[in-house]
């Protein structure tokens, strides 16, 4: 059942691959949130 | 570090404190209600209006204020339409409507109509009616001079009766104000309270 | 923070008692930090029963399976067990168990009035739901039928099911009471050496809120429902206008608890979110002392903005926008939380075990719950939505993904440590994903039931509503066999599993994780001192 390990230590290529990741998801949402904001300035009813 | 081996503080002070706290917070729900009573009076809140008298005494936190005299100047420039409507509450087998439903009044104008009411019942009952004005701005400058809800109304079996209401939009009231709307609960006074599951008597 | 000594023995040697003795007389905090736990995971299950009857009436429209009166008793007792018997308790369960770790105390500082205060849990649950059993057998008329809110003048003129309620909360609130005033004391007067204010651990910083709140506004809700059983039975007039009384001072007086109970029932959620993100993360939490003015500002906020929830009842122009602004204002606090939790995992080696899928799940979700509120807080646009089906989205988008969804959080992240066992991954990863797809194919129709005018707490619809409510219907079903796994999970990890370590997760920063798993019965015995 228990199949799955809890993190025993991720190698530390992994773990810097998982920080840029998580750097330029954050960056994606940021311009995605901005999009929708500027959308939302733009539609007239 | 420093107070590493002090002894532990004692828990009896701030328990104690913490206990005030929570009686306060009692005291203070009790509080609220002539809190809020006042309040209501002050700004007119809940639609209670000026001129009326206290209607029962058994309970006094329905503090309403005794009529006044009217004032005289009529302001012609504008009007307020006065809207009424009324509601009998459940367990008390009458039923009411206002003969007129609206009417236009220039502040300070004296006015005057009535609501029929009428038992349904085969037994003489009384009830009180409780009025309520909305919105709650206009409530401190409508004006009651003569009210049947001032006092208790029976009716007998069947009875139909036509009951009166002479007011005057004081002129003080707000200029944004169109419309006005007065709406009277009746409530039965006899026995117990009438609950959703007691069954009416015909 | 670092540890300079540590010594996480424990005199072993005690008289031991098994059995229900052990459960009814243990003053030990782990002891009763699992009894409100389970007793928070059966009622749930109660709750989430009534509603699924609920969801089951709405599944078509026109009425099939039951009256009307009963939908209206289902309800009412769904919001009051789900609030008062599966939330709360499960975050008194939290506070139990956790805060005495965290904080280097061997135990909370009442131990026996901890006892009481959950005891006196089962017998309100139990006067909450026997009304339903009663009028099996022909006594009284069913269960509260108003509502969770008990609004005047319906109240006083429903059946003997509303007394049953009231006495109910009545003991909920002394219960509660107890605790906080145990959790205050606690974590005054019993951190470790060195812990200052300032180092104290957010999830323990939550909770002070939460705890001076309910301390603050619970008794509000027992004067009320006192003032209503008084009105009911006694022949005074506090609700009854023919008295000269006031039905909406009711409504006053129970929204000025309600509204802080909302963030009653999420303080202790948002206070251990930051751990979670911040071991998944592998960087310290972000904004700490950000987070905790954020706390006491939305304590003191929510206990000023109370009338949002009846705009449409009557109230001048001024007091309607005073309540709109100050309302809105709460979003800009809350709003720092959200920032420190993003900024936590910016930049961070993220990894997905289940506790950080439920924490992003939650910011998500929670956020839609923010906005919706922002939505509902605008005076002009409440007139519409209130007391629609947009009411009930948001306050489930608030309440369950916000609030359950984040003790389930806590739940994945501190089980390895209650029980020394690893819960299964697979079946945590399939709980989340099961969850989050259901949660919103339940509610998301409801935000438009709402838009489209459908009314809450009616057991019938018109017929363009039909779609709607049966993909809600088929949402909340998925939902609540989901959660059949969430508890199957938690049996096998009590059973057994794969053994955890004292740190179970590799970057878990906190005294908690100095300890073994699961911690011996008597922890910090010795304080630890902090540098
Ligand atoms: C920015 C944050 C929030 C704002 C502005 C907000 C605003 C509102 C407003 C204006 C209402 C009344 C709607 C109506 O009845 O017409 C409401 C209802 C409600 N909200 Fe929120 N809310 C927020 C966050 C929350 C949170 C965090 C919770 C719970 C943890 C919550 C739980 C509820 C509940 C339970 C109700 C409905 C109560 C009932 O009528 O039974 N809200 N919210
Ligand atoms: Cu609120």
């Amino acid at each position: 059942m228990n199949a799955e390990p809890t993190p025993s230590a991720f190698s530390d290529d992994d773990l810097r691959r998982r920080r840029a990741a998580a750097r330029r998801l954050g960056w994606l949402l940021a311009a995605f949130v901005l999009g929708l904001y500027l959308i939302g300035l733009l539609i007239k009813r | 570090m420093e107070q590493a081996r002090t002894a532990p503080p004692s828990h009896n002070r701030l328990i104690g404190r913490l206990l005030l706290l929570v009686a306060g917070a009692f005291v203070f729900a009790f509080a609220m209600v002539p809190l809020y009573d006042v309040l209501c009076q002050v700004t007119g809140f809940n639609g209670k209006t000026g001129g009326q008298e206290t209607i029962r005494d058994n309970f006094g936190f329905g503090g309403l204020k005794t009529a006044t005299a009217p004032e005289p100047a009529v302001d012609l420039t504008r009007s307020v339409r006065v809207e009424f409507t009324g509601t009998v509450m459940p367990g008390l087998p009458w039923d009411m409507r206002p003969l007129t439903l609206s009417l236009d009044v220039h502040p300070g104008e004296l006015q005057q109509v009535t609501y029929l009411v009428r038992n349904t019942s085969n037994r003489s009952i009384t009830g009180q009616a409780v009025p309520s004005v909305t919105p709650g701005q206009a409530a401190q400058h409508f004006e009651k001079i003569e009210c049947f809800c001032f006092e208790q109304q029976t009716l007998g079996p069947g009875e139909a009766r036509e009951m009166p209401l002479a007011f005057i939009v004081k002129p003080a009231v707000d200029r944004s104000i169109s419309h006005i709307t007065l709406s009277y609960a009746f409530f039965g006074l006899e026995g117990q309270r009438q609950t959703l599951t007691s069954r009416e008597v015909p | 923070m670092s540890i300079a000594t540590t010594h996480p023995g424990g005199h072993a040697a005690e008289p031991y008692q098994g059995g229900l003795r052990r459960w009814l007389t243990t003053t030990n905090h782990k002891d009763i930090g699992t009894m409100y736990m389970m007793f928070s995971l059966i009622m749930f299950f109660v709750g989430g029963l009534m509603i699924l009857a609920v969801r089951a009436e709405l599944f078509q429209p026109g009425l099939q399976l039951m009256k009307p009166e009963f939908f209206n008793q289902l309800i009412g007792i769904h919001a009051l067990v789900m609030i008062f018997a599966a939330l709360m308790p499960a975050a008194t369960g939290f506070a139990n168990w956790m805060i005495p770790l965290m904080i280097g105390a061997p135990d909370m500082a009442l131990p026996r009035l901890n006892n009481w205060g959950f005891w006196l849990l089962p017998p309100a649950a139990i006067l909450l739901t026997l009304p339903f059993t009663l009028a099996l057998f022909g006594i009284g008329d069913g269960a509260l039928a108003t509502g969770w809110t008990f609004y005047a003048p319906l109240s006083v003129q429903g059946g003997m099911g509303v007394d049953f309620a009231i006495l109910a909360v009545h003991i909920l609130g002394i219960s509660s009471i107890m605790g906080s005033i145990n959790i205050i004391v606690t974590i005054f007067n019993m951190r470790a050496p060195g812990m200052t204010m300032m180092k104290l651990p957010l999830f323990a910083w939550g909770w002070l809120i939460t705890a001076f709140l309910l301390i603050a506004t619970l008794p509000v809700l027992a004067g009320a429902v006192t003032m209503l059983l008084t009105d009911r039975h006694f022949g005074t007039h506090f609700f009854d206008a023919a008295g000269g009384g006031d039905p909406i001072l009711f409504q006053h007086l129970f929204w000025f608890f309600g509204h802080p109970e909302v963030y009653i029932l999420l303080l202790p959620v948002w206070g251990l979110m930051p751990h979670v993100l911040a071991t998944f993360s592998r960087k310290p939490t972000y904004g700490y002392k950000a987070q905790v003015y954020s706390f006491i500002a939305i304590g003191l906020l929510s206990v000023v903005v109370w009338a949002h929830h009846f705009f449409t009842a009557g109230m001048p122009v001024p007091a309607l926008i005073y309540f709109m602004f100050s309302t809105m204002a709460i979003s800009l606090p809350l709003a720092v939380l959200f920032f420190c939790w993003i900024a936590t995992m910016w930049k961070g080696a993220m990894s997905f075990e289940t506790p950080m899928l439920f924490a992003i799940g939650f910011i998500v979700l929670f956020g839609i719950a923010g906005l919706t509120g922002l939505i509902l807080a605008d005076v002009a646009a409440d007139a519409q939505y209130h007391h629609s089906y947009f009411v009930v989205a948001h306050f489930h988008y608030a309440l369950f993904a916000g609030g359950i969804m984040g003790v389930m959080t806590g739940v994945y992240y501190w089980l390895p440590k209650w029980t020394g066992h690893m819960y299964c991954e697979k079946l945590g990863k399939l709980h989340f994903w099961l969850t989050v797809f259901s949660f919103n194919l339940t509610f998301i129709p409801q935000f438009f039931l709402g838009l489209a005018g459908m009314p809450r707490r009616i057991p019938d619809y018109a017929l363009q509503f039909a779609e709607f409510n049966a993909i809600s219907t088929v949402g909340a079903f998925i939902l609540g066999l989901s959660q059949l796994i969430f508890a199957w999970n938690i049996w096998i990890t009590v059973r057994g599993g794969k053994k955890a370590e004292g740190r179970v997760w590799e970057s878990a920063e906190g005294l908690e994780w100095e300890l073994s798993s699961p911690p011996p019965h008597h922890s910090w015995e010795t304080q630890p001192v902090i540098k």
